[in-house]
């Protein structure tokens, strides 16, 4: 994923995801925000799926019966689809279109809110084998969690919605500092009689504030955008 | 037994979602006298319309209502950000995709209900803690954030949770406000479970419901 961030910053969200579900082995990544909970009209979508489902989806309105929709927008926990199949005859054939069309055998979403209250919903759907996949979830789901914030973030910042100098705390801005001077965790809480757990969770609300997949990121666009200042990493 | 309502669902539960906002106003306004707004024999705040997770403790059997808290995802609007921030330090926030927000746990008493737990903890308030670490595996949660009174806190410890207290406490009408961070990792499962007695998970089998409308 940091090869993804690195260098091409031209590219489209569109192709960053298809570049992640790659790298951890998902078949795609979809995002859509709805109006308000509980209003399944979509705001915004962004999706690797190909143009043919796409097409297809929008032919059939797939939009007013979509069961992933329709609960999406109530749900607060994450999902997986099977817990959405029933015997609704429009239902089997929906999702046996989805799998006939290479959306993928299993399918989850995860319910992501924003700061300014927004309710999106990102999917992922895997061609792993039924076992693999539980396993999958299980493993991954708290960084998947991450993943799907960091979407979400994404999405707005490329729609253009208001940006900002994050205002990180003074403990976040030292354990950032001294992370970007080459300091791992354990130096770091000792240097500042914090614990290894505090660190990391200092530096996790930092990059989230800073809306970053990952700390190194964290550093660049915290110096970039002069929320910690050059002049302190000496 | 536990039940998981998404604040979005609230009415295909109403009679659970009923007991729910009646429990709170007698539990906040009446017995501690917290200031709160109670309209209609209801205490409701702006959080209830942010489509919170209702963690409810019900009757095994009648499915009656006996108690229940609200979560709230900490990437959105939630408590310790909009109403208590000068509980942490300048600047400080708490916001992450795997940290929610516990609030307004309550529980009434009633007959048929369990003794109490091991450790003295109310049964009730011992369900929905055992909840809380349940969720947390469903939504792969690494922390919950809460602010509560020094109340809650005899009991949270009681039941072997060990918060982590952040920020600054403070005095807030008679008593004092705590912001803990609790781990949701094996030793906060493993100590409540064992603290409470609890072993297994608490939540109903259809805990997650998945009607459309």
């Amino acid at each position: 994923m940091t090869d993804v961030l690195s260098g091409k910053l031209h590219c489209t969200l569109e192709e960053i995801l298809e570049r992640i579900e790659a790298d951890i082995g998902l078949t795609h990544i979809s995002y859509v925000r709805f109006v308000a909970h509980s209003d399944t009209r979509l705001t915004d979508v962004i999706t690797t799926y190909s143009n043919g489902w796409q097409e297809r989806y929008s032919e059939k309105n797939y939009l007013e019966i979509d069961p992933i929709i329709a609960y999406g927008s109530t749900a607060v926990l994450p999902f997986d689809w099977d817990e959405l199949k029933n015997d609704d005859p429009t239902i089997v054939a929906f999702f046996a279109d989805a799998i006939a069309n290479d959306v993928g055998r299993n399918g989850m979403s995860i319910p992501v809110r924003n700061r300014s209250g927004s309710f999106s919903l990102v999917s992922l759907t895997s061609d792993h084998s039924s076992e693999d996949w539980i396993e999958y979830k299980n493993r991954n789901i708290a960084k998947l969690n991450l993943m799907a914030t960091l979407i979400d973030s994404a999405a707005s910042f490329s729609r253009k919605n208001p940006t900002f100098v994050a205002r990180l705390s003074e403990t976040e801005r030292e354990c950032l500092n001294w992370f970007a001077r080459g300091r791992n965790h354990n130096e770091i809480a000792e240097s500042l009689g914090l614990t290894t757990s505090d660190v990391e969770l200092y530096l996790d609300t930092a990059r989230h504030k800073l809306s970053c997949i990952n700390i190194n990121q964290a550093v660049a666009v915290a110096i970039a955008t002069g929320a910690i200042a050059p002049e302190s990493l000496k | 037994m536990i039940r998981l309502i998404p604040g979005a669902r609230a009415r295909l539960f109403p009679d659970e979602i009923d007991a729910m906002f009646r429990c709170r106003a007698l539990t906040f306004y009446e017995r501690l006298g917290w200031d709160v707004i109670v309209k209609d024999g209801y205490e409701r705040d702006r959080f209830d319309d942010e489509n919170p997770l209702y963690v409810v403790s019900i009757d095994p059997v009648s499915g009656q209502y006996w108690g229940s808290l609200r979560l709230l995802p900490t990437t959105g609007p939630n408590m310790l950000r909009d109403v208590f921030p000068y509980l942490l330090k300048d600047g400080e926030v708490i916001e992450s995709a795997t940290i929610w927000e516990s609030s307004r746990i309550c529980a009434i008493s009633v007959d048929g209900q369990p003794e109490r737990a091991r450790g003295g903890v109310n049964y009730v308030l011992a369900e929905l803690l055992v909840g809380i670490g349940d969720v947390a595996i469903l939504a792969g949660l690494t922390k919950i954030v809460s602010v509560f009174d020094a109340r809650i806190f005899r009991v949270l410890k009681s039941a072997g949770c060990n918060p982590q207290i952040i920020g600054r406490p403070r005095r807030i009408g008679g008593t004092m406000a705590y912001a803990g961070l609790f781990d949701m990792g094996e030793p906060f499962q493993h100590a409540v479970r064992k603290g409470l007695g609890i072993a297994s998970s608490v939540l109903a089998p259809d805990a997650k419901e998945l009607t459309f409308q």
